[in-house]
């Protein structure tokens, strides 16, 4: 009889050991920014509350100088999920998931349960080149239920992302003296400081991300975005970035 | 045979979620550091400023720039490298407390934290219960007989005022900090890195012995602090 608990009781512990790894949301698959899809907002974004620093920051910022997509890389994180036009895929494993962007073939490496970010590091994204990309800084990660939230700081200082809210046609525009200049209203602006939490999860159909950013530097209060991605119909394709071909 | 086997191996797998609590380092005791003494309490590594860095550092002005004279730290630094009052530490299951006597500070560090909240509440308080921004928020863990406490959040400060050593900070500054016994004696070693402000990380190693005196309150009057 006793025998018989512990031949019961054994596989029961075995299983729990692997259970967090077993547990793992499904997150598999090719997503895409949704769009036309009645009462599903493709992204949203919190209204931003800057500092005095970051207004400062954001009024010397010029597309054509300091932007960093011509050198395809992402001016930071938000440039990657913002993106309306290229698909991203997430490969998970029992010790890492691994995001790839289409966009300027961006693989990024988040380790999981980790304690800390080390203090000096290499940043998580490189690109299909090795060349590592600081913008989107270093990120740990874990499972919380069917939620991947993943922990990232130490980016270099930039734009969270240059992409325009509405789809890219408002980006830039003409002033009445027929100058070219850029829309800022819906940049921030982000310093070494900024931190940001991002949480991918499953809504129905959809691929939600959403992201808390916050930088004591150049924000008064956490930027909030969120995003409802759809299954791809494309497949995933080598974006091939050529260093100042590249569009805003 | 089998069945014995098999008590031992089920009493393991009971026992080993347990493990992870009783097994910290004892580092409970009140603390202080003999600087008329003989042995070396405080090696600090060689400064790597950037640009910014110095800039800000040829700035200084310990009379205007210190912020002991109102009974605040001007970082995590300037605790420990406090020569005459004593820091003792307690410590829990969930957490570890860290008591400063110098301007009466108790930090409360969250053990086996995922990571830091997004917007925070620092993690030290003066007697009064004020805040104490500059000191950042904390986590820890312990690895081995190893007490880790990573540090963010800092406010744009210094890390010490003290001495030769000032250095500034950033909001960008993280600071790992590493509290082991070493026989009788506490070693801690920081290391601190602001990408705004160091080239290469800065690094701090410190013995503390066996305080002799009792811990009292240090009752900081702001601006009859001393330096």
């Amino acid at each position: 009889m006793i025998l018989r608990s512990y031949r019961i009781l054994f596989p029961i512990f075995l299983f729990f050991s692997y259970t967090e790894v077993l547990s793992a949301p499904d997150l598999n698959g090719i997503w895409q920014l949704t769009r036309g899809i009645p009462n599903i907002s493709e992204r949203f974004y919190s209204p931003k509350n800057l500092t005095e620093e970051g207004n400062d920051r954001l009024d010397v910022f010029n597309i054509f100088e300091d932007d960093l997509n011509p050198l395809c890389i992402p001016s930071g994180i938000g440039r990657l999920w913002d993106e309306p036009d290229t698909v991203w895929r997430v490969d998970q494993y029992e010790d890492r998931v691994e995001i790839h962007y289409e966009m300027f073939d961006i693989h990024r490496i988040i380790m999981l349960n980790q304690d800390g970010h080390p203090l000096v590091f290499t940043p998580s994204a490189r690109n299909l080149d090795n060349h590592f990309m600081p913008t989107v800084g270093h990120s740990i990660g874990w499972y919380e239920g069917d939620t991947l939230v993943i922990d990232t700081l130490g980016a270099s200082e930039g734009i969270v992302s240059t992409e325009a809210r509405g789809g890219g046609s408002e980006e830039l525009s003409i002033s009445d003296t027929g100058s070219v200049r850029a829309n800022k209203s819906t940049w921030v602006p982000q310093s070494e400081a900024m931190r940001s939490i991002e949480r991918i999860y499953r809504d129905d159909n959809f691929m939600a991300v959403d992201i808390v950013y916050f930088d004591s530097i150049t924000m008064m209060s956490p930027q909030e975005v969120r995003y409802r991605y759809s299954p791809s119909s494309f497949s995933f394709s080598v974006y091939g970035c050529v260093p100042e071909e590249v569009a805003h | 045979m089998y069945k014995r086997y098999l008590n031992i191996l089920l009493l393991s797998f009971a026992l080993l979620p347990l493990c992870t609590f009783s097994a910290y380092p004892d580092l409970e005791g009140t603390w202080m550091v003999n600087w008329q003494g003989d042995y070396i309490w405080r090696v600090y590594s060689e400064q790597k400023p950037t640009e910014e860095g110095q800039r800000r550092l040829d700035d200084y002005d310990v009379l205007v720039d210190d912020p002991s004279l109102y009974c605040i730290p001007s970082g995590v630094g300037r605790l420990w490298d406090e020569p005459d009052t004593l820091w003792r530490i307690e410590q829990y299951d969930d957490r570890v407390e860290i008591f400063y006597e110098i301007f009466d500070l108790k930090r409360v560090i969250n053990l086996d934290q995922r990571n830091h909240p997004i917007d925070f509440i620092p993690s030290t308080t003066d007697i009064n219960g004020n805040y104490i921004e500059n000191l950042g928020h904390s986590i820890g863990w312990y690895e081995g007989d190893t007490l880790f406490i990573e540090t963010l959040g800092f406010t744009d400060s210094y890390i010490t005022t003290l001495g030769f050593n000032v250095f500034p900070q950033t909001e960008a500054l993280r600071s790992i900090e590493r509290i082991s016994k070493d026989g009788n004696n506490i070693s801690l070693e920081i290391s601190y890195f602001d990408p705004i402000l160091m080239k290469e990380p800065l690094n701090v190693s410190y013995i503390y012995l066996p305080a002799e005196y009792e811990f009292s309150v240090y009752g900081c009057i702001p601006k009859e602090g001393d330096h």
